[in-house]
């Protein structure tokens, strides 16, 4: 069953049109919440006149913290102020966020909430709330929020927030050692994760059974469930909270946002069935997003191409709370390296806050961020030593006889990195012939006697991924056959349902089409972590692993004595009696199993178990992107010709699936590549905030993609899987970026992404110029709508 | 001011009072209670709204109810027949042409009246006339195999009207 | 997002429909409502009225008379993409029709409305430039006839008079060696032209250029007609070479806009980029038809 690809279990329910998203809930009496929502960057909220939308038909009421002082109370923190367990972290300040703030500190903060009998009322409402702001000095631009002088985002403390510092070798030594020095500033703009369902929470307190039952888009119900239960002061199993069906996460639903538990909140108070449906352009504004990352890197290394030492800091634009520690910066530092020997490392990094909306991992997490900058590094090199690109990578690649290899890193479990049980040169040379890289180099040359532009672009990545502590699932067996996996995590599209299945089937020897998954409700287990950080199938894989083969060490035991026979096979669902034709069905056993004192021994009555696995560490898995596309120099328009994935990630449990993870992954990486990024103007207003501007790819924007997987299992867990979520994206921007710096071929080094037409333009008639001079983030700081309006310069670009 | 607005619905007319003002994708959705149908982008971008209305792809969030009276329109509701899967659905699930499943609806939907429309479909086709579907988990790879195989599994068996004569023929 | 309420109205004909328009200072027209319904969910757009063209039947019209394609302004952009009569009469709409939006998007917008809305980056409005429409519009006053080149009046504002209704567009039909082609640098995410150029020209026997027409959408606030270049070229027998030094003269626009995609001063070599593109598809196309 494992290693094939059966069609996903939960596909017939939203093919047929009968997924149950939270907009789908549907409760008799049902109100709807409108967020009043703040029109400036900061502001101090003076006064909240509502007279008049409360007399527009359908509101019920409007929600200040004056009419619900419950609101007045902040959020329960993700985590305790200091430095956790992070290694690197010496500085890790968490500001918190009140649920309904009298000081709003980003566009789209809310402060109040409308209640209507429909969704159009309560927007007739919003409208009519008057608001008195008192603005207060907007903190724009993280550079200028490091300094002193600067106006703070929070009362207290200053703008730096977070600090971390790690380094390995003797830095210094190494530069002066070297026979080539540069230093070169890297950008990688804020995404929003765009899942193309919006965050949603539906409430209602059942006043028979005394529950609070919620319903949520989040990757972290039980957090909610936790957070709600320390606000109300009622105890967790009183609280259900159900996030089954979620139109996509990708990080961006996996923070505990405050209007998660303020929907419910007001529920459990005003005792009526709530829903809220964040529209689109609300979600623009208010959901988070990944943060601006700026690398400011030094490079030392040999004229014959090799490294020698790395010098980066790393700032951190945060917006304005600081959910998730030094993530971000501590998985870039820890991924810096992906495929390659960096003898001498150092590495700083700074979280600052803004009056930006908050920040929260999305999709790669840093790790894109890390290989855009790695790669750049090697492609600057190579033109500096006069070496073809991918030379220089062989020259400083982590080979076979390396391994194990532990690079002076430690991950932010607190176990040092180590790189094992796989073929980094392996994957390189893979990615070379499948993408015939030689080939297209000669080509290269024949076309540019043509006049024709072609580029050519190497990536390598690598993903840690599965951190714990741990998950656990109960696989149960009942009476009429049907095994039911129970877990901790939900699904945003990862299709748990299948996999998570399969495995059970395969361990526990029972038909796949008898078996089912449930989770995303917090009645089904009651301790869970979430679905992030590509934890789930290392995780809870594993554990499903373990409770299966802990149900089939009971179907064996009691088989054994129902068919009073020495040995059994489990297959199919059945238990068959060796060496003669009699056997038992998984039906008649669990019925059995109900009241057969045999099951004394066993561990209790049913054919049930419930295990947990805690991984040491995470894994890692790997892989090499090759992209080659064509320029137009007039146009500044680029054609992707090829794109060549290779890539590792351990045991694949249904290859299908994971195509479908490194694909839809890639295609965000080509996103943040080419189009993408969320914009803040001088005012701290979003300047992308619509589908109208803020571009995600569509199908005529993706290239035809040559797809290629090397399994190397891991050692680290029973089911030897790697993490593959977020290692579609990771290369993406590099390969690009590199494949069009070769396109251009004129020494210009592209410094920051998206890359735009304007940029390629630029570079194109600016030989040598760095990417980096473009400042791109000003763009958009033009004017509030984006729009930047200038006269007419005459301007020949012609090539 | 309300108005009374009657719709078929994947065969059923579905007969409500209601304001002007109501988008179409709220009557199917809450009128009807048939919650297949999604709100994506409020832009008219994403296409997850997309529904069959007089044999059209049209924007369900695009278009207020009181437009839509006295139109048939299908949903993702209607596409199946009974437990028989309509061979995009299959297609759909066969090459992995989802993941969260809430772009789904509008792309079976955008689908359906693509092969409706062209009687020969190629993948560059395919894509470009996916371009008002966004779909943010599967890079298009899974659903663009589906139509295509739908696509060749229908033709066989398909001998639907030229959709462009049955336009120029509305038109006059 | 949710609109805020508004009366509807659905009138049967063009007569009823301004009848409606004069008494109903704030009412707005509703055709295909691609452009209007998003302004008013976002509340953009708040009217007190809206007047349904739906019923308008007399609006959808297609015919061919006097010379001339007469366009109802209610003809959908599938409509005008999948017509017979428009692709063979007047190729430049239907190709223009094709790049618009997507394929709901096209069930649904009107060529009426895309042109009363002129917005900078829709793609009909440098079409009809190139075409030398006239646009026929009615209110209680009666009907009057607006030359294209005289319609588009800035960023979203045409010479359509309050309470007037655009019903018809009428294109001459060009006869002889006729070539067009719309050439097009959609937005990365809108897919709104950045810059759009339609060209429809005419060659003689000896395959001089007789007549040549180029709009331009997406530059400015307002889509313009490249009268410059179109003045160099008449007379000559056109080649890449000639549209290439032509181009240099373009254009007189002052208030170019930008975005964080294309900048302002990257439009202009784009711009020229499209018009050789457009040309030299456009005189692939006289060839061919005229053979």
């Amino acid at each position: 069953m494992i290693g094939t690809s059966p069609r996903r279990k939960e596909d017939l329910r939203f093919i047929t049109g009968r997924g149950l998203y939270v907009e789908d809930i549907q409760l008799p009496g049902m109100l709807h919440v409108a967020f009043v929502r703040s029109a400036h960057a900061h502001a101090r909220i003076a006064a909240i006149r509502s007279d008049q939308a409360r007399k527009i038909p359908g509101v019920v009421t409007v929600i200040t913290p004056d009419e619900m002082p419950e609101l007045r109370g902040a959020v329960p923190d993700l985590h305790e102020a200091g430095t956790l367990h992070n290694p690197y972290c010496d500085l890790n300040i968490v500001p918190s966020q009140i649920m309904f703030p009298t000081v709003v500190k980003y566009v789209g903060e809310h402060f109040a909430a409308v209640i209507a009998t429909s969704a159009y009322a309560a927007a007739d409402g919003l409208e009519a709330v008057e608001v008195d702001y008192e603005l207060l000095p907007v903190v724009n631009d993280w550079e200028r929020a490091m300094r002193e002088t600067s106006p703070r985002v929070h009362d207290g403390h200053g703008n730096v927030i977070a600090h971390l510092a790690h380094s390995t070798g003797q830095l210094d030594e190494a530069f002066s050692n070297a026979e080539i020095v540069f230093e070169q500033r890297l950008r990688t703009q804020s995404l929003k994760s765009m899942a193309m369902e919006c965050r949603g929470s539906a409430a209602t307190w059942d006043e028979s059974a005394q529950q609070l039952i919620v319903w949520s888009t989040s990757q972290q119900y039980y957090l909610i469930q936790e957070n709600l239960s320390k606000v109300l002061g009622i105890p967790r199993e009183k609280i259900r909270v159900i996030a089954r069906d979620i139109g996509g996460g990708f990080g961006l639903k996996g923070v505990p946002y405050p209007e998660d538990i303020i929907v419910p909140i007001m529920a459990y108070k005003l005792k009526k069935p709530l829903r809220w449906v964040e529209t689109r352009l609300e979600h623009m504004l208010s959901a988070y997003h990944c943060g601006e990352q700026v690398h400011d890197v030094r490079v030392a290394a040999r004229k014959d191409g090799t490294l020698l030492a790395l010098d980066v800091k790393i700032y951190k634009n945060v917006g304005t709370y600081n959910h998730f520690e030094m993530v971000t910066p501590t998985n870039t530092v820890n991924h810096l390296h992906t495929h390659y020997k960096i003898p001498n490392f150092r590495a700083e990094a700074w979280s600052i806050t803004t009056n930006h909306a908050p920040v929260t991992p999305y999709r790669g997490a840093g790790r894109l961020e890390a290989t855009f900058t790695m790669d750049r590094v090697l492609d600057i090199l190579a033109r500096k030593a006069s070496l073809d690109p991918l030379e220089v990578r062989k020259r400083n690649l982590i080979s076979k006889a390396d391994m194990p290899y532990s690079s002076g890193l430690i991950y932010r479990d607190g176990v040092p990195v180590v790189y094992d049980d796989t073929d980094l040169e392996l994957l390189l040379n893979t990615a070379i012939a499948k993408s015939d890289y030689q080939g297209w180099r000669e080509r290269q040359a024949q076309l540019r006697q043509q006049g024709r532009s072609i580029g050519i672009g190497i990536s390598s990545y690598v993903e840690a991924g599965g951190i714990g502590p741990c998950e656990g699932a109960t696989v149960q067996v009942d009476d009429h056959g049907r095994v039911k996996v129970a877990v901790g995590v939900n699904s945003q599209g990862q299709g748990h349902e299948t996999t998570m299945a399969q495995i059970c089937a395969q361990h526990l020897g029972a038909s796949f089409e008898d078996v089912y998954v449930v989770g995303g409700d917090t009645s089904v287990i009651p301790i869970g972590f979430g679905t992030a950080a590509s934890r789930v199938l290392v995780n809870t894989g594993n554990a499903v692993f373990l409770s299966a083969k802990a149900v089939r060490e009971k179907v064996q035991a009691l088989a054994k004595i129902v068919l009073d026979c020495d040995e059994v096979e489990i297959r199919d669902s059945r238990a068959f009696c060796k060496n003669s034709n009699r056997s038992v069905s998984f039906a008649e056993l669990a019925a059995k199993a109900q009241r057969h004192p045999a099951m004394a021994k066993l561990g209790g009555p049913g054919l049930i178990a419930t295990e947990f696995f805690y991984p040491r560490t995470v894994t890692w898995s790997a892989g090499v992107h090759v992209a080659v596309l064509e320029l137009d120099r007039n146009s500044g328009q680029i054609k992707l010709n090829s794109y060549t994935i290779v890539h590792d990630c351990g045991v694949p449990i249904n290859p299908m699936i994971v195509e479908g993870q490194v694909i839809g992954g890639f295609a965000q990486g080509l996103g943040a590549a080419i189009l993408e990024e969320l914009v803040y103007d001088d005012e701290g207003q979003v300047a992308s905030g619509s589908m109208m501007d803020y571009a995600v790819p569509r199908a005529s924007d993706m290239p035809t993609i040559s797809l290629h997987h090397l399994v190397f299992p891991t050692s680290s867990n029973p089911l030897g899987v790697r993490a593959v979520g977020e290692s579609g994206p990771l290369s993406a921007p590099a390969a690009i970026a590199s494949a069009i710096e070769d396109a251009i071929n004129n020494g210009a080094t592209i410094s920051s992404i998206p890359i735009r037409t304007s940029d390629i333009l630029k570079l194109v008639r600016s030989p040598g110029r760095s990417g980096s001079d473009l400042q791109p983030a000003a763009d958009g700081r033009a004017s509030a709508s984006g729009l930047e309006r200038s006269a007419a310069i005459p301007c020949d670009a012609e090539g | 001011m309300h108005c009374r607005v009657a719709i078929n619905i994947n065969g059923k007319t579905e007969a409500h009072e209601i304001e002007p003002r109501l988008l179409l994708v709220h009557f199917i959705r809450e009128c009807a209670g048939l919650t297949g149908t999604h709100v994506g982008c409020d832009t008219s971008q994403c296409g997850a709204c997309t529904i069959g209305l007089n044999g059209l792809a049209v924007k369900s969030c695009t278009k207020f109810a009181v437009q839509a009276d006295g139109a048939e329109i299908v949903t993702i509701e209607g596409l199946s027949r009974g437990d028989t899967l309509h061979p995009l659905q299959q297609a759909f699930r066969d090459h992995h042409g989802l993941q969260c499943g809430f772009c789904t609806p509008g792309m079976l939907m955008a689908a359906k009246l693509m092969l409706d429309r062209h009687k020969q479909l190629s993948e560059e086709l395919i894509r470009h006339e996916l371009e008002g579907n966004i779909c943010r988990c599967t890079g298009y790879v899974g659903i663009v195999k589906a139509i295509m195989a739908a696509s060749i599994a229908t033709a066989a068996s398909d001998s639907q009207p030229d959709a462009s004569n049955a336009i120029e023929a509305s038109s006059r | 997002m949710y609109p805020a309420a508004f009366r509807y109205h659905v009138p049967e004909s063009i007569a009823e429909a301004v009848g409606m328009a004069a008494e109903l200072p704030d009412a707005r027209f509703l055709a295909g409502g691609h452009s209007l319904i998003p302004l008013m969910k976002q509340r953009l757009a708040q009217p007190s009225d809206l007047i349904d063209l739906r019923k308008v039947t007399e609006m959808r019209q297609l015919s061919a008379l006097d010379g001339q394609v007469r366009i109802g302004a209610a003809v959908t952009h599938w409509e005008a993409h999948s017509s017979a009569l428009l692709s063979s009469l007047c190729p430049l709409l239907s190709e223009t029709a094709g790049h618009i939006g997507d394929p709901q998007v096209r069930n649904c917008g009107t060529l009426g409305g895309s042109l009363a809305y002129a917005d900078p980056g829709a793609d009909y409005p440098a079409c009809i430039l190139a075409l030398n429409a006239v646009l026929v519009c009615e209110s209680l006053a009666g009907r009057r006839s607006i030359d294209s080149s005289d319609w588009f009046k800035g960023l979203f504002t045409t010479a359509l008079d309050p309470g007037e209704l655009l019903v018809e567009i009428h294109i001459p039909v060009i006869r002889g060696c006729t070539g067009s082609a719309y050439r097009k640098l959609p937005h990365p995410a809108s897919r709104m032209a950045v810059v759009g150029v339609a060209v429809e020209l005419t060659l003689d026997r000896a395959g001089v250029c007789e007549r040549i027409q180029i709009g331009i959408n997406g530059l400015g606030s307002n889509a313009i007609r490249a009268g410059d270049i179109e003045e160099q070229l008449i007379g000559r027998a056109i080649d890449d070479d000639l549209v290439a030094r032509a181009c240099a003269s373009l254009p007189r626009v002052q208030d170019i806009s930008g975005d964080r995609f294309v900048s302002a001063a990257d439009k202009l070599p784009l711009c020229r980029n499209l018009i050789r593109s457009a040309v030299s598809a456009a005189l692939k196309n006289a060839v061919r038809t005229e053979v």
